[in-house]
């Protein structure tokens, strides 16, 4: 052990400061990706339906990383208090091991969030909503998924479609098959409803007539929540990452200096 | 003549089965004509306008089912009064070509069965034939649904950063646990390969009776 120098006293303090750190992050870590899993705008059915649905396995993996890193930066402040060798090598094999999880679910954040884009949802909505198809259960579950969650959607918040209501008519769908075009150029639920969820004037919303039914589409109330969630995951993650090497390499440093 | 309805721009005038006009107000109030005189809207292929004869008596009118092999039809009937000049500044007047897809009669006003292009015009009939008509309308297509296309999404230069830079911190840490591992493990197998006897090594114990004696005599 060495001798009580000042600046071994200092450097210990220093560790134990970045362990702080890291528990805290790890916390934090561990409630942002609970607010996330915990899926406030329900828009989960949309995700499970691209197939891209690993943004919520990163969040997942990020629950389990944020406790593990509370617990393992508690287990470094007693291996660095009492200068003991085997603690802080059990330590650095477990945060290694956290260190990988974890970056394996900031990376599949980041990847799974470049697929974002108008196209993929366009092409979800067009596929799926209100389609009958009964190839297999699974389809018939993302199909039920996808028709309820752009209802309520296009209800709520006041929208019709990815980019707008032409989107109905410019490309062909699952809805168009079911419904002719001259009755329903698009759904419904894009005209404005009175208390009783009825159309205010069906024709006038047919013709598309402004105030009577939702121009505007709802591609930014998709995106945003799952943008906001991709990028909080990934980059919260990188950050506590690199941190964690600084504090790891230190810890190492002063591993190497202990004395039997 | 007839014009789609250009006043006032509507999402839904043109869709893939329908298309909208705006209604000929005040068009009709000619003296020649009769209150009780009908107004038809004749709905042609563009390419068919010069086949169109109007009929000679009510008997000939042609309908939307025959619409396909004659390549015109007649549909919306009205008279002079639905398309007076006394306007509702609210209203929006327009007539929907396609509108009813459900009806009995042969006078249905159905839905369009391709994107065409159509030219439209009125004409106003009564019991002996035909009395006036409009010119052709320009060209309307209607919309033509197509796939949509399959697009591959870029990655962001934020992934390709944070993918590089994590790979090196995991593999400069992998090397520095393994480093540690090998320090440790050399350490602790040096210690024990330099300790463990090669050969034992016989330690013989003095008796060291006298040298104990001594204080025992200077104590007695």
């Amino acid at each position: 052990m060495a001798k009580g120098d000042s600046s071994v006293r200092c450097f210990q303090g220093l560790l134990i400061f970045g362990n702080v750190i890291i528990g805290m992050c790890g916390i934090a870590l561990t409630a942002e990706c609970i607010f996330f899993v915990s899926d406030q705008h329900s828009l989960y059915p949309l995700l499970e339906a691209t197939d891209n649905d690993d943004i919520y396995g990163a969040a997942w993996i990020g629950i389990f990383v944020g406790i593990s890193l509370f617990c393992l930066s508690v287990l470094g402040i007693v291996g660095i208090v009492k200068s003991n060798r085997k603690i802080l090598l059990v330590y650095f094999i477990l945060m290694f091991i956290v260190y990988a999880f974890e970056m394996a679910s900031s990376v599949t954040a980041a990847v799974q969030r470049d697929f974002f884009t108008t196209n993929l949802f366009l092409r979800q909505m067009l596929e799926r909503y209100q389609s009958k198809s009964q190839s297999n259960n699974d389809d018939i579950w993302k199909n039920r998924g996808v028709t309820e969650t752009w209802d309520r959607l296009m209800l709520q918040e006041k929208c019709c479609g990815v980019n707008g209501p032409s989107d109905w008519q410019k490309y062909k769908s699952a809805f168009r098959d079911e419904n002719n075009d001259a009755d329903y150029p698009w759904p419904r639920q894009c005209c404005v409803m009175d208390s009783f969820y009825k159309p205010l004037n069906l024709d006038a919303c047919k013709l598309g007539v402004s105030g009577y039914y939702h121009s505007k589409g709802c591609y930014d109330l998709i995106s945003g929540p799952m943008n906001r969630h991709a990028w909080g995951v990934a980059w919260f993650g990188f950050a506590i990452l690199c941190w964690t090497f600084c504090v790891l390499l230190g810890t190492m440093f002063y591993w190497s200096r202990i004395e039997y | 003549d007839p014009s789609l309805s250009g006043s006032t721009p509507l999402e839904g005038s043109i869709t893939s089965s329908t298309f909208t006009l705006d209604q000929p107000n005040g068009q009709f109030n000619s003296p020649d004509l009769s209150d009780t005189d009908d107004i038809w809207l004749v709905v042609a292929f563009s390419n068919a306008i010069n086949n169109f004869t109007a009929p000679q008596s009510p008997q000939g009118i042609p309908h939307a089912s025959t619409f396909l092999e004659k390549k015109y039809y007649m549909t919306i009937q009205a008279s002079r009064a639905l398309y007076s000049n006394e306007t509702n500044a609210q209203d929006i007047r327009i007539l929907r070509v396609g509108n009813e897809t459900s009806c009995t009669v042969n006078t249905c006003n159905a839905p369009l069965p391709g994107p065409g292009p159509y030219r439209v015009k009125f004409l106003v009939m009564n019991d002996n034939g035909p009395v006036a008509e409009t010119k052709w309308s320009e060209d309307i297509t209607l919309i033509e649904p197509e796939e949509v296309s399959e697009s591959r999404a870029p990655k962001s230069a934020g992934t390709i950063v944070i993918i590089v830079i994590l790979s090196i911190l995991l593999s400069l840490l992998f090397l520095a646990l393994v480093a540690l591992l090998v320090y440790t493990c050399f350490d602790i197998c040096g210690t024990q390969e330099i300790s463990r006897p090669e050969e034992c090594v016989q330690v013989r114990r003095y008796n060291t009776h006298h040298t104990y004696s001594t204080p025992e005599a200077g104590r007695s």
